[in-house]
Parts: structure tokens; C-alpha cells; sequence
């Protein structure tokens, strides 16, 4: 800057002396002030609606996540639940006989197999031990009376027939029930349908048993390998085979085939097949292209049911065939009836 | 502790603090006043515009980034809001004088003695009469670099054009200044 422009600032800055008024400047600091003192509650205007979704989200998602994560247990109580349970545990203080595990050899087998299987499946749950008193002939008899898959049934339906079934079994002539020590880790469906029933038979002192949690993966992966070794022929290891030789098992699984069976004609149900859930269901299409063993002793019971509807009608006692014929649909409703059983059981 | 900046002060403002405003006001006020003042026809119009810049200023404290000096922020603010005014007034030349045409009083120096103080009051006047009657833009120029502190750069910026038409007006402005106080 030179001498002259430095002149020139000193005489302007001579000239310049105004100021606002101080009403200006009281009402723009008013103002100013104004403006930060309102701003936390412009925040919460702008912001307040996005964050009321956002946590609407995100409790959603949580809830969700939980449900998820706590649907085993959930399904447990209805599998366990207290009204067999607690059937079962008033049948236990009479004299009934006990069912006996003959072919024990084979229920150890089979624990460790599951337990294996099962050991791959993510957490398994806990077994009751009441599970493991079922002797293994018993089950081969039951998986072949096993019904069709039945995801859809309800679970109190299900209850009711677990119940039906445990009392069949606590009135079998009795053997000596021996609880393997072994926590036994597959889920009522990785040991079908006489798991399941076993499951609501306690043993002594084991009435309450806590219910199982039905965990999905160790649902699906004992019963696929059980399956698959029976349609491939699958040779059981000598222990296992000595065990379903043994007669005692042999005997208890014909008497519980039998009492079963006469007591599903005598109530008009289907009473441990009911609707165990479902193997097959469980391990997808290629086992519903070519139904197991279980799933032709479960047709054939229904069969003989249909057969008892037909009898009736036959016999003129139309009445009571229309209400059997009724409740076997509401109890069977994707049971497909054959054509010509089909004419001589529907009303007329 | 150094005073703060004019930008460390809007940024504290920005953030909530009322005392932060208050200080750059008083630091501003005085200046941004004048330019208005000296831009404009009256002290009534000058107040208004006035006013309405720090009102922008306060609207604009949460978009406000340090991207340059603030003064230069704050006069582009006032430059636009002259235009804004000298459109609506079809670009009529302002006069120094306020409403009731009185040359603002100079302030006396030590030596007060009342020729000087009276050679004093006619050069000022011929100061502000020179001033009045500079181009706008040359004007402008000038009063930025008085009242601002702006260089040619910033006074560029400030005014939407380029530093070399900045230096021009300032230079432009500056002389005739010089020769309207006999200077030259």
C-alpha cells in the first residue's frame, strides 16, 4: 500500500463513525438468540418421525429374531404336554405293569447312532429319559405303523393321541423297564413316532419330566438315516441284530402291534399314528415318490378302519358309518381313499 | 486466551452458542453497517438491509462451512442483498448523507483547534461527497476494502467477478478519491 492510499484510509476512517441504532441491535440479537434456542426442538421435529420408524424396525426385527431362535422351545410344551404327562404319571401310581426294554442292546445302539447324527445337528436338546425306556422291537413295530406325514394337524389332536398311545402301552403285559443312562439325543421325530409316544411314558420318578425341545435339524437327520438304511437294505450291526432277534423283543412288539391296532378299530382312531410328524414330510419329495414301510403299515391300519366303516354299512348301521366315515376324514383329510373303498364307506 | 476467529465464532454459533453471535456482532456490526449505509439512499433503508443480512446470517449458521474468510461469507450475503436492492430501486446512486441530509460528524483530533476542526469537517465532506459519487461497483469496491478488510481476490468473490476486474475497480476508485481530496 502506498503513502498516498494510507492517507486516504486515515481521513475515511476519520468519516466513518455511524453505527445501527441499538433497537437493531437488541432485536437482532433477540432474533439470533431465537433461532439457537429453538433448535433442539426443530431437531426433534426433523428427526423425531425417522426415529420412531427406525426403532418400530428394529423391535420387529428383534422380536422376530427371538421367535426364531425360540420356536423349539416353544414347540416343546406342545409335544410334552402337561395333559399326557400328567396321564401318564396317575397311570404310574397304580399297579399297571411297566414296559420293558428287552432288546437293550439295540436301544444302545441306537442311542449312539443318534447321538452321533446329532452331533452334527446344531444345540440339541436335551432327551428325556423316558424316551429311551421304548424297546427298539416295539419301534421297528411302530415305524411301520407310522402315518403319512402330517405338518399340518393339529398339535392338540396330537396330544391327545400320545396319550391314547401311552396308555395302550402302560396296559401291555409288562416287562422290566431299563432307562438307558445315556442322554438319548434325538428329538421325537428323529425317533418317529414310538419316540414320541415314548417320550410322554415315564419311567419311575420321572413323571415331569421337562418337554423336548424339537429342533428342526435334529428332527430331519436320524429319520432320513433311518430311512435310507432301511430302503437300502441297511444290515444292522451284530449287537442290533441279536437285539431284534431277541425274543422278548419280538413278544412286546407283536403285543403292542396288536393292542394298537384293536385299539384303533375299537375307537375308531388311529391312535399312535395319529401324526407323528412325519419323517418323510420332513426329508422332502423323493421319500413321498415311494412311501416307507411306516407309511404302508400306517395305509394298511387305515385301510382295516375304512374296511371296519364299510362293515357297518354293509350291515345296515349307516348312522354310525357316516360318523366314523366323518371323523376318519377330519382325522385323515389327505388320506387318499381308493375308489372302490371309497364307494362302499361314503354315505349314501 | 487468543480471541477466536470470526469462523471458530459462527462455527460455536452454529453449534448453539448464543455468546459466540453475539461477539462476532459486535466485532461486524459497525463495518457491515457502513457499507450498507454509504450503498443505500437513507439510514432507514440501510437499517432494514442491515438487519435482514444477520438474519440470513442466522438462517444460513447450520449450512455455514469454512471454505474462506468469514467477512468475505458475510459481505457476499450484503452484496447480494444490495442487488436485490438496487433492482428493486432501478440502480439509482446512494448518497452519503443520512435521511436528514447532515454529513456525519468527524470525530476531533487532539489538536481541535476550530480552523483545523472546520478544515477537517470540509474535507470529510468532500470525502463522503466523492465517495457518493463513484461508480456503484467502484463503490463497492471500495467500501469492501475499507469495511471488510477484503482484498481484491476476496472483494472478487464477494461480488461474483474475477480479481483482476476487483483490483481495477479499487484502483479506479482509490484515484479519484485521491483527486477529489487534492491529493494528486
Amino acid at each position: 500500500m502506498t503513502e498516498r492510499d494510507a492517507k486516504l484510509d486515515a481521513r475515511y476512517r476519520e468519516l466513518a463513525s455511524e453505527e445501527p441504532s441499538a433497537v437493531i441491535d437488541d432485536a437482532i440479537r433477540a432474533a439470533a438468540r431465537r433461532a439457537v434456542a429453538a433448535r433442539p426442538k426443530s431437531f426433534e421435529r426433523r428427526w423425531g418421525p425417522p426415529m420412531a420408524i427406525a426403532a418400530v424396525l428394529v423391535l420387529a426385527t428383534g422380536v422376530t429374531l427371538r421367535m426364531q431362535l425360540e420356536q423349539p422351545g416353544v414347540e416343546a410344551p406342545t409335544f410334552g404336554s402337561a395333559a399326557p404327562a400328567s396321564a401318564v404319571a396317575d397311570r404310574q401310581q397304580s399297579p399297571a405293569p411297566t414296559v420293558t426294554a428287552p432288546a437293550e442292546t439295540e436301544a444302545d445302539s441306537r442311542a449312539k447312532r443318534a447321538a452321533s447324527a446329532v452331533a452334527q445337528a446344531p444345540a440339541p436338546p436335551p432327551v428325556p429319559k423316558a424316551a429311551l425306556v421304548l424297546p427298539d422291537a416295539m419301534k421297528r413295530k411302530l415305524d411301520a405303523a407310522q402315518p403319512m406325514p402330517e405338518a399340518t394337524l393339529q398339535k392338540k389332536d396330537q396330544a391327545r393321541r400320545d396319550e391314547n398311545f401311552t396308555t395302550q402301552l402302560a396296559a401291555a403285559p409288562a416287562v422290566e423297564a431299563k432307562p438307558i443312562p445315556a442322554p438319548f439325543p434325538a428329538s421325537p421325530a428323529a425317533a418317529p413316532a414310538p419316540a414320541r409316544a415314548a417320550a410322554a411314558l415315564p419311567t419311575p420318578g420321572q413323571a415331569s419330566s421337562p418337554p423336548v425341545a424339537n429342533t428342526p435339524a435334529s428332527t430331519s437327520a436320524p429319520a432320513a438315516r433311518e430311512r435310507k438304511e432301511e430302503s437300502a437294505g441297511f444290515v444292522a450291526p451284530e449287537p442290533l441284530a441279536k437285539a431284534r432277534d431277541a425274543e422278548s423283543a419280538v413278544a412286546t412288539d407283536k403285543l403292542m402291534a396288536e393292542k394298537a391296532t384293536a385299539n384303533a378299530v375299537a375307537t375308531g382312531r388311529v391312535a399312535f399314528a395319529a401324526k407323528a410328524p412325519a419323517p418323510a414330510a420332513l426329508a422332502g419329495g423323493a421319500a413321498r415318490e415311494s412311501p416307507a414301510p411306516a407309511d404302508r403299515g400306517r395305509a394298511s391300519t387305515l385301510e382295516k378302519e375304512l374296511e371296519r366303516i364299510a362293515q357297518l354299512r354293509r350291515d345296515g348301521r349307516d348312522a354310525e358309518a357316516d360318523e366314523a366315515f366323518a371323523r376318519f376324514k377330519r382325522e385323515h383329510p389327505d388320506y387318499r381313499i381308493a375308489d372302490d373303498l371309497l364307494e362302499r364307506v361314503r354315505p349314501r | 486466551m487468543p480471541p477466536s476467529t470470526d469462523e471458530e465464532l459462527m462455527l460455536a454459533y452454529a453449534g448453539g452458542d448464543a455468546g459466540a453471535f453475539d461477539a462476532l456482532y459486535a466485532r461486524h456490526k459497525g463495518p457491515l453497517f457502513r457499507f450498507v449505509l454509504r450503498s443505500v439512499k437513507a439510514r432507514g433503508e440501510a437499517e432494514e438491509i442491515f438487519q435482514e443480512i444477520w438474519m440470513r446470517v442466522v438462517e444460513s449458521r447450520a449450512r455455514y462451512v469454512v471454505t474462506a474468510k468469514f467477512t468475505t461469507w458475510m459481505y457476499t450475503i450484503a452484496h447480494h442483498r444490495l442487488v436485490d436492492h438496487w433492482r428493486a430501486r432501478g440502480l439509482t446512486l446512494v448518497s452519503l448523507d443520512d435521511e436528514d441530509g447532515n454529513v456525519p460528524e468527524p470525530a476531533a483530533g487532539p489538536n481541535a483547534e476550530p480552523h483545523r476542526v472546520v478544515e477537517a469537517r470540509q474535507s470529510l465532506a468532500r470525502l463522503a461527497e466523492a465517495i457518493a459519487a463513484l461508480p456503484a461497483v467502484q463503490r463497492e469496491a471500495f467500501l469492501l476494502h475499507q469495511e471488510g478488510g477484503l482484498t481484491a481476490a476476496e472483494i472478487g468473490a464477494a461480488t461474483g467477478t474475477n480479481e483482476e476486474a476487483a483490483k481495477s475497480r479499487l484502483r479506479y476508485a482509490m484515484d479519484k478519491l485521491r483527486k477529489a481530496m487534492g491529493d494528486d
